[in-house]
């Protein structure tokens, strides 16, 4: 069997090995990185191409023994279903459009580019793995490099954003191996009080641990959920722990920024909807109500608290935390069809596909209005919307595709956005009935923000606190990862069936294997 | 355009629907039910009517508008291509097969105002107006989105219209329960699109854009999008006399209040902007009545028995057309008007040009006639047939009574108010400023001014008034046997001089004279109203009346308020309190490791020291174990 997503996997580490051996100089640190993330992105569309669509389970599994002992067996074993797909293309898209977008990151370009390989080798990992130590370790290396991403190439404030982001999400982590240890720890005495389940004693697979934790004890799945899912919604963000996401996206460099909101976010989400639901149906149900709290919050909070912002970059910051806010609300919503029916566990995994799609809509979108903010301060100096003013005379260009990403992201119909809002609000009035009226009102206050943003950025008279004669529009390596975005957008916001009818066969098969009865 | 109004037309021949859908999405299922939405065609007389509509006058504008933004160089690219964007959504709209295509190609509806209201960005003004106008309709389009939502939960799950009417989808909606709380949420929906109040200011304000596209929102689009939602609702509706009340009112509510409004302002083109709102009203009025009699006195799924049409329906949607067409006209001569005097909009600067604009005061009449509904204009057709619908609704409630009181109390002002514009642009003393050189319009822009007329004049009779219109474009109506109808909730054919037999026909004719009568004393012959608009309730009136009843101060408060001011505490908030609690949590850490770093003091006796103590504790405790028999 041809190893795909390891050597999907491999090929940009191998990339970090070059570049961190080259000369800081630049006409070659890119075309390195932008081989080997090409690389990737074709084996992710040949994935695409191949993947069977008709089959909802695992493919292209590959699993090595790493760590052969009697007490600690760990394999490192990945695959990719319907779940992982959507996440899996957009990591390998967006690690190479931001290399092309960094086309010209002239400071220490070697470790820059370097750090952004690493960056998707930890990504990708986390989505495909099906061990959770190995989850454990691919989770923490992604943080290293963006550390460093935001330490060395970010912006002033650089040094306190990326060491709040470090502690905070290495904080929770930590939390979130406690929480797989636990349940380790727990599998084995499960399988040594039921020999006749003719388990392996000791396992890290989240497909063998699973397959019995449904039926751990009640208190035992709550505290360990609250563990998992604190560790989780810490880097979705969820109020009230996201207030490292502002500072850190705003820090970070445009090219950090769009891997920070556009994948290294899903992987909290992801988290839930990959192992903390699945194995501990008790646990979420017991929250259930603290979780839908916490989605409501995050989706008006972090909506309202955009439109206060000045800086264009953290606007969009905060309106991530309101489209999380939207996929953990999917996600509640089919919490709440969880039901104990005697002891096998009956859903309506619908929520769950949706909240996944939801996930891949944001990541499309949210790069392209990084990558906005990032063309603007590039070429005017400033994003503080007080003073710009008239740029889409001077920057037509980046003023459309920039209108598109705001646009996608309010969820205009024939975008992909408006297919993930739809679909979420669908779910929330199954499970919630006409109570859908209050996280609605997000829609209004959404257009508000970036209409606004637009009016006092791109239209108006020209600023007369910029320069107009030194600005001029963007360049071909920051405006082509734009338009592939949008044109994505546009393709799944016409035909959203060919992303979603995978998912939620996947959603649905996945579920069902661990919890039990399963409506998709 | 030409090609979807043949479509429309080929296929609306046969009563059968045109379908043929694509996959769109496929939303698992409940409780056994695959909730799959899908994306198509769905064509009937309403359909074809709209098309036609709005591919005729749109095509004429675009005409018009060669002339019209001569001026613009490079920039008419982008006018025309988001022109045809705009046209096209409009299209998808009405072809739509689903309450989410529709919901798609409304919102896009909304872009294309978007951009085009926002045409001239570098004006404050104009992308301020643009912005309004996507809010203020995004704020009607959520409880749109609501109401669909809400529609495809409670019911069989599904969108498509074919399946959302059928008989046995209309009763488990109606079983639900919350049928009149969907209905209403699309009509919040309808309201936003169609501007009536109280989210009527956008439409007013829209005026910034350049004025083709005034007339293209005003005329064939965008407003009678809500019109159109309602009439495709109709299944609903009748289902929902709450719904249908709640309708018919607001819309007899915005056609008095906007026609008060439109008295009270100077600008030629908001005068027409609030004759909008006003004539749109009288749409939701007859469109309402019309359900509610439905709704009252039988149901259309009973079979057997006489087949009638629905008054109401027939003549919402023949005001429709005959508003997109002379609404059209009246703004692309305004337009021409503007046109000729280099952008002047303000009616003081004006007078007097009946001379020199021959082709546009006349065409103008011929529109300011059908809008006062004066016979034989096409106007005075469906006016006469929606007040008449209004008017049948008072043997079923009272509240119609008050509704037609408003209807009645509009069309006077409705005459009053257009016949000012005239009279004051083309009539009385020149008071342009003498450095602007007047001269008509090109043949470009006065040749689709000259068709519009023509056909506000011809499209009323030629169709044989509303009861010829209801042939084509009705709601079929079928009585239990044996029901008396009391009333006359359905179009009788009397033929088309069978109006002048029914005497209200002579009330609404009488009205719309007066008005003209009086504009003609006031601003014909200029008896000065200066006496009389400085004694102080007339002048706090108009002053009211031109502050728009201060809606615009209000709606400008309350949305900083709501957006700004609230956000501006929530961020407060975030900074300082929860990000302040999580670097409170972090100086702690740091600063126990200070003092922690202080026992670190390198001394080896204090180390010693430490290393003797905490053998003995460990020592202590170990002991204690034991002895406890741990």
């Amino acid at each position: 069997m041809f190893p795909l997503i390891s050597l999907m996997i491999l090929f940009p580490f191998i990339g970090f090995v070059v570049l961190m051996a080259m000369p800081a100089k630049l006409n070659l640190n890119r075309v390195v990185a932008a081989a080997f993330s090409g690389i990737s992105l074709l084996l992710g569309s040949y994935m695409l191409l191949s993947f069977n669509y008709g089959s909802p389970g695992m493919q292209m599994t590959e699993s090595y023994t790493w760590i052969n002992t009697q007490y600690f067996p760990v394999t490192y074993s990945v695959g990719v279903d319907g779940i992982a797909l959507p996440m899996v293309f957009l990591s390998v898209l967006l690690s190479f459009l931001v290399v092309i977008f960094s086309w010209d990151v002239e400071h220490r370009s070697n470790q820059y580019f370097a750090m952004l390989m690493f960056t998707e080798v930890g990504v990708l990992g986390v989505f495909t793995v099906t061990n959770y130590f190995v989850f454990y370790l691919f989770w923490e290396a992604v943080l290293i490099p963006m550390f460093f991403i935001i330490l060395v190439w970010g912006s002033p404030r650089r040094v306190y954003s990326a060491t709040k982001f470090f502690i905070y999400t290495h904080a929770s982590s930590l939390v979130m191996l406690l929480s797989f240890f636990a349940l380790y720890f727990q599998y084995h005495n499960y399988v040594a009080a039921h020999p006749g389940l003719h388990l392996p004693a000791f396992s890290f697979s989240m497909l063998t641990i699973n397959q019995v934790s449904p039926d751990f004890g009640s208190f035992f799945q709550l505290i360990v959920f609250i563990g998992l899912f604190f560790g989780f919604i810490v880097k979705m963000p969820v109020f009230p722990f996201h207030t490292w996401l502002p500072d850190a996206h705003t820090d970070a460099p445009t090219g950090g920024s769009v891997l920070l909101a556009g994948l290294l976010i899903k992987m909290g989400s992801f988290g839930i909807i990959r192992i903390a639901i699945p194995a501990l149906p008790a646990g979420a149900k017991m929250i259930e109500d603290w979780i839908v709290l916490l989605a409501v919050i995050s989706i008006l909070y972090g909506a309202w608290v955009s439109m206060a912002q000045k800086d264009i970059k953290r606007m969009i910051a905060n309106s991530s935390i309101s489209h999380m806010g939207l996929v953990l609300l999917a996600i509640a919503a089919s919490v709440f069809t969880l039901s104990d029916a005697g002891g096998t566990w009956s859903m309506n995994t619908i929520g769950i596909s949706v909240a996944d799609f939801q996930m891949f809509a944001h990541g499309l979108i949210t790069a392209v209005l990084f990558m906005s903010a990032g063309v603007i301060q590039h070429h005017t100096g400033t994003r503080d919307v007080d003073k710009l003013g008239g740029l889409g005379r001077h920057m037509p260009a980046l003023s459309t595709f920039m209108m598109a990403g705001f646009l996608a992201s309010l969820g205009l119909p024939g975008m992909v956005g408006f297919v993930a809002e739809f679909s979420v609000f669908y779910v929330t009035y199954l499970s919630f009935g006409v109570y859908l009226i209050i996280p609605i009102v997000t829609v209004v206050i959404t257009v508000g923000y970036y209409l606004w943003a637009l009016q006092r950025s791109v239209f108006g008279p020209e600023s007369d606190k910029l320069d107009f004669t030194r600005i001029h529009d963007s360049n071909w390596y920051e405006i082509v990862p734009m338009i592939v975005l949008v044109i994505i957008i546009v393709i799944f916001g016409i035909v959203p069936w060919v992303m979603f009818n995978p998912i939620s066969g996947a959603v649905s098969s996945w579920y069902g294997s661990f919890i039990g009865s399963v409506v998709p | 355009m030409l090609f979807f109004e043949f479509v429309g037309n080929g296929s609306g021949i046969y009563p059968a629907a045109y379908q043929q859908q694509i996959q769109f999405l496929n939303l698992g299922s409940v409780r056994g039910t695959a909730v799959s939405l899908n994306l198509g065609i769905y064509v009937d007389w309403l359909t074809v009517v709209m098309l036609a509509a709005i591919s005729f006058v749109s095509m004429l504008i675009v005409i018009y508008s060669v002339g019209y933004m001569h001026g613009e160089g490079r920039r008419r690219k982008r006018y025309f291509g988001v022109i045809s964007m705009f046209v096209g959504s409009m299209l998808g709209l009405v072809v739509a097969n689903s309450l989410l295509e529709l919901y798609i190609f409304w919102e896009l509806v909304g872009l294309g105002s978007y951009l085009l209201i926002g045409f001239w960005y570098e004006k404050p003004s104009a992308a301020r107006a643009a912005k309004k106008a996507f809010v203020v309709t995004r704020f009607g389009d959520m409880f749109l989105l609501f109401g669909i939502v809400l529609l495809l939960n409670i019911g069989d799950r599904t969108l498509s219209y074919a399946q959302l009417f059928s008989a046995s989808s209309i009763g488990s909606l109606n079983s639900s329960g919350l049928l009149t709380i969907a209905t209403l949420a699309i009509f919040g929906g309808a309201m936003g699109k169609s501007a009536q109040f109280p989210l009527h200011d956008w439409l007013v304000d829209a005026m910034e854009g350049p004025t083709p596209v005034s007339a293209m929102i005003h005329g064939a689009t965008m407003v009678n999008a809500g019109v159109y939602l309602v009439a495709r609702m109709y299944p609903l509706f009748t289902q929902t006399p709450v719904s249908s009340l709640f309708v018919s009112f607001i819309g007899a509510f915005s056609a008095l209040f906007a026609a008060s409004m439109a008295l009270g302002t100077y600008d030629i083109k908001r005068v027409l902007a609030f004759s909008t709102i006003s004539q749109l009203g009288y749409m939701f009025m007859a469109l309402g009545a019309g359900a509610y009699i439905l709704g009252s006195v039988g149901s259309p799924y009973v079979t057997g028995g006489s087949p009638d049409y629905s008054l109401g329906y027939s003549a919402g949607m023949f005001h429709l057309v005959n508003q997109a067409i002379f609404k059209a006209l009246l703004f692309l001569a305004a337009g021409s008007v503007m046109h000729s005097l280099g952008g002047i909009q303000d009616m003081r600067q004006m007078g007097a040009l009946r001379s020199k604009l021959k082709i546009t005061s006349i065409t103008m009449l011929f529109g300011a006639f059908s809008l006062a509904g004066i016979i034989p204009f096409s106007g005075f057709f469906s006016k006469d047939a929606t007040l008449q619908a209004a008017f049948d609704g008072i043997s079923y409630s009272w509240i119609f009574a008050v509704i037609w009181l408003f209807g009645v109390a509009a069309a006077f002002l409705t005459a009053l108010y257009i016949f000012r514009l005239w009279f004051m642009t083309f009539a009385g003393n020149s008071r342009v400023p003498h450095d602007v050189h007047v001269h008509e319009s090109p043949p470009v822009m006065t040749a689709p001014l000259v068709i519009l007329a023509v056909l506000s004049l011809v499209v009323g009779f030629s169709v044989l008034g509303v009861a010829g219109f209801a042939m084509a474009v009705h709601y079929p109506v079928t009585f239990p046997a044996g029901t008396i109808v009391s009333g006359t909730p359905y179009t009788v054919f009397r033929g088309v001089f069978g109006l002048l037999y029914d005497p209200f026909t002579y009330l609404s004719l009488a009205l719309a004279f007066a008005g003209l009568f009086i504009a003609y004393i006031i601003w014909y012959r200029e008896r000065s109203l200066d006496a009389f608009l400085s004694r102080p309730v007339p002048h706090g009136i108009q002053h009211v009346l031109a502050e728009r009843y201060y809606f615009p101060q209000a709606y400008d408060k309350i949305g900083l308020w709501l957006g700004y001011g609230i956000a501006r505490g929530l961020d407060f908030f975030d900074r300082k309190v929860v990000d302040g609690f999580i670097n409170g949590v972090g100086s702690v850490f740091t600063d126990v490791s200070q003092r922690i770093r202080k026992s670190e003091t390198g001394l080896v006796q204090n180390y010693a020291s430490v290393i003797v103590a905490a053998v003995v504790v460990i020592v202590a405790v170990l002991l204690l174990y034991h002895g406890m028999g741990v």
